[in-house]
């Protein structure tokens, strides 16, 4: 089954520790931008669908979407709050995605944002760990990165990378993230000063783990129709796959990880109808150095346990054979975790329109975006064209 | 966690069991009880665990949540038990360059944390043999 959905706006903040702004700033600045970019008022929005996944633990608010609803005039126009650990964003276009190709909604706005500045780092660890099971696997003393930390210990056992191997891809994401001035750690490093930085969980080094991070970023989504009639770049999602993983990861077997990916990603292609050597852009999610060596492998474009080999040769830049990350990725532009997903959407477009505001890559016509999220629980993927 | 949820499972917290599915056969820890990620079957059934089981990887945790502070860094292990069941667990502390990838260990009742208010939660760790 083929689809077509347009995207007719793009709206982003700053990433980074933005003391002057609360969620609220940060999501009504990112919806207006994408309204406004895609020529509409909020008369003309049919949905509303707000991607948030912690406002209870980092903010102490509830009831997000109407709150921002609210904000942007969007009252009496429906509202829903869509929450999936990292993934939220990535599903929260979902949603949209389903209303529109239901026919039920038009066009529908769709913004992820996170505030997470306002706790300290335990704290906002604390609240992380809270996606994955607290009471039990985590009530040790787990954490998200050690839960990663396990299965790059496990890649590097099995496939003889190092930890200088890994270290490649955060020199790559900060290479980019420098050039990109809408993110959070905007400097550039050596393989050596990833490996001196200090270990957040052995093997990770402080530059392969992403920040906490405020920012928002929205797209609107619409019917095929709408689309045509704008007179903006036709920029359509021809593809998606969303799919499920365990809910405890210390545990699991980098099968379970390259599986979580290779499920969505696969259908997402086979309803775009392309195959990955096609794709000329994609933003995959990479919180962990790790993850973005094993989401590569999964979406194609290298051989299990050789995806290193890919990052450290080079072919992963802008001017490479599959470009990846090229706006820095989660490690270097940040990761408000519910605002992710929207942003790598919000990239990619970006890249296919050809307004990126760092590195562009020349010309592409196929775009693709990975967002997983949680212990290893879900990962939405989304393929995209710029049509003539 | 609060007192009254520990209160709830504490009698879990403090023995060392997992779940075999009794139409697979395949052991899960102790947390995955209801349905058996295998064959999906329901029909569980606790077990008891000896408490031996070898290291297979391990990490060390810099960063740790706020319940934990002041306790980093400290070693996390998957490490397989004697019974074949994959887990993991904390290690009792120790110098990190002190363990190995095939180390034996032994599970004990250890204090895990404490609470905001100072009460004391324990729980499963395991010390090298």
């Amino acid at each position: 089954m083929g689809i077509k959905i347009g995207v007719l706006g793009t709206g982003k903040t700053k990433h980074g520790i933005l003391y002057d702004k609360s969620l609220r700033d940060l999501m009504v600045e990112a919806g207006r931008k994408a309204m406004q970019d895609a020529g509409l008022g909020p008369e003309d929005i049919d949905l509303l669908v707000v991607g948030n996944a912690a406002s209870i633990g980092f903010n102490s608010e509830n009831n997000l979407a109407a709150m921002i609803g609210d904000h942007l005039g969007l009252v009496p126009k429906p509202n829903v709050r869509c929450e999936a650990a990292c993934g939220t964003g990535g599903w929260a276009a979902q949603i949209a995605a389903m209303g529109i190709l239901s026919g039920l909604y038009k066009t529908v706005l769709v913004i992820g944002g996170e505030k997470m500045s306002d706790v300290t780092t335990d704290v906002g660890t604390t609240v992380i760990a809270q996606a994955a099971d607290a009471k039990e696997e985590y009530f040790g003393g787990h954490t998200f990165p050690s839960g990663v930390a396990m299965y790059a210990a496990r890649y590097m056992a099995r496939f003889g990378s190092t930890e200088a191997d890994m270290a490649h891809v955060a020199v790559k994401n900060h290479y980019y993230g420098a050039r990109n001035p809408d993110a959070q750690l905007r400097f550039e490093c050596t393989v050596e000063e990833v490996l001196k930085s200090p270990y957040v969980a052995k093997p990770l080094h402080l530059f392969e783990v992403c920040p906490m991070t405020d920012a928002a970023s929205a797209v609107v989504l619409c019917n095929e129709d709408i689309m045509k009639a704008s007179n903006k770049p036709q920029v359509y999602i021809t593809g998606t796959g969303v799919g499920s993983g365990t809910f405890y990861n210390t545990c699991d077997q980098l099968e379970d990880n390259w599986g979580l990916v290779k499920g969505p990603v696969d259908k997402a292609y086979e309803m775009a109808g392309v195959k990955p050597s096609q794709i000329n852009i994609a933003e995959i999610y990479n919180a962990f150095s790790i993850q973005e060596i094993l989401g590569l492998e999964a979406a194609g474009f290298a051989p299990y346990g050789e995806g290193w080999k890919l990052v450290a040769e080079g072919h992963t830049h802008h001017d490479g054979r599959i470009p990846i990350n090229i706006s820095g990725g989660v490690l270097s532009k940040g990761h408000p975790l519910g605002a992710t997903g929207t942003s790598e959407i919000v990239d990619v477009v970006q890249q296919l329109r050809g307004d990126f505001p760092g590195v562009k890559v020349k010309d592409p016509e196929f775009g693709l975006s990975i967002n997983r999220g949680g212990p290893g629980s879900v990962c939405v993927c989304y393929v995209y064209q710029r049509m003539a | 966690m609060s007192v009254i949820e520990y209160r709830r499972m504490a009698l879990d917290k403090l023995h060392l069991h997992g779940y075999r599915c009794k139409d697979c056969g395949v052991l899960h820890p102790s947390w995955e009880k209801y349905t058996c990620g295998e064959c999906r079957s329901s029909n569980l059934v606790r077990e008891d665990l000896s408490g031996k089981a070898k290291v297979t990887h391990f990490g060390a945790v810099y960063y740790p949540p706020t319940e934990f502070k002041g306790e980093e860094p400290y070693l996390l292990a998957e490490i397989v038990t004697e019974e074949g069941l994959r887990t993991s667990s904390r290690i009792v502390k120790m110098p990190l360059d002190a363990l190995k990838v095939g180390d034996t260990v032994q599970s004990t009742i250890r204090r895990v944390k404490i609470g905001p208010e100072g009460e004391l939660y324990y729980g499963v760790k395991f010390d090298k043999v």
